[in-house]
């Protein structure tokens, strides 16, 4: 059940993600506290969206075929955390506010997508191990 | 009577303490084995790939810690504190997964798995810091320095791919 939960705050997380960079890109709202790292923080958001739309897709074609997916959400579980590591030490300061209800929901729901999604990957480590 | 005789005879049939003991004693599930004993049971190809590993890590650090890769860095160009930073923490986690790298091989550890996940983290700062280095970098040697900067990343990727493959061979090959 709790599994079930998981993967569905994953799934949503990723859905408020996309809706909300789709939103930036289209009209360009994007107010940085210092414009002297506007480029990393695009440059690396440019990358990570792209992650998570493959990440995603390989999830539910995984899923929806039945092969092991510890591994794979091993992969996205560890690539999680490094993002997340990366804007709590690095671009913490050079955040814009996010002003939008989709800004604000996908900064509250991170935290919990990624202890959502480590423990997909330990419970599928568990699942595999029986 | 009978429920009794079929409750005696399922004890008889439970094994003692000392045969579980003996069992559980040839099957460790997280034994130290040391790098060399791991080594020892994979293929030249295994072998080659993890020293040649260590060994341009160790190059990185040394070259790191006495500022000869500074001026190729994306900081090197742009100034900006942000970039040191970035490089500082990936530092960080590159460590992290060294070491976690290295342990698993010692206990000879889910080795596969380790290393596919070290090496999608890896590919993920190689293309990011691609990148990177494409939109900061001035046009006249972008691509002599980007491209310096991904043979040297994408050796380690490939480094990286032999062990998950040789490791994959392995545990097929290995009798059950």
């Amino acid at each position: 059940m709790l599994y079930v939960v998981a993967q569905l705050f994953c799934f949503s997380y990723a859905a408020v993600l996309i809706g909300f960079y789709t939103l930036v890109a289209a009209t360009g709202q994007v107010t940085p506290s210092s414009n002297s790292s506007l480029t990393l923080l695009q440059d690396f958001t440019a990358i990570r969206i792209w992650i998570v739309i493959g990440g995603l897709a390989v999830y539910s074609w995984l899923w929806a075929s039945k092969p092991p997916l510890a591994t794979p959400l091993a992969v996205l579980s560890a690539l999680a955390w490094v993002m997340f590591i990366e804007d709590y030490m690095v671009l913490d300061s050079i955040l814009f506010v996010a002003e939008h209800p989709l800004g604000q929901a996908a900064v509250i729901m991170r935290p919990l997508f990624i202890v959502a999604l480590t423990y997909q990957c330990f419970k599928q480590f568990e699942f595999e191990a029986t | 009577m009978q429920r009794e005789r079929a409750s005696k005879s399922d004890k008889d049939l439970a094994p003692s303490q000392e045969e579980l003991d003996a069992l559980l004693r040839d099957m460790p599930v997280f034994g130290l084995r040391g790098v060399r004993q791991t080594l020892k049971q994979r293929s030249k190809l295994f072998q080659r790939a993890w020293l040649l590993l260590i060994f341009l890590s160790t190059a990185y650090l040394i070259a790191w810690f006495s500022g000869f890769l500074q001026p190729y860095m994306a900081v090197g160009v742009t100034g900006q504190a942000a970039d040191y930073k970035i490089h500082q923490v990936r530092f960080l986690m590159a460590f992290v997964l060294t070491a976690v790298g290295v342990i698993a091989v010692n206990f000879d550890w889910q080795l596969e798995r380790v290393f596919t996940v070290i090496a999608w983290v890896h590919a993920y700062f190689v293309f990011s810091g691609i990148i990177r280095q494409w939109h900061t970098l001035p046009p006249d040697d972008s691509l002599i320095v980007i491209g310096f900067y991904s043979l040297n990343m994408l050796v380690l990727l490939g480094l990286m791919l032999i062990l998950i493959f040789e490791e994959r061979r392995f545990n097929r090959d290995k009798p059950s």
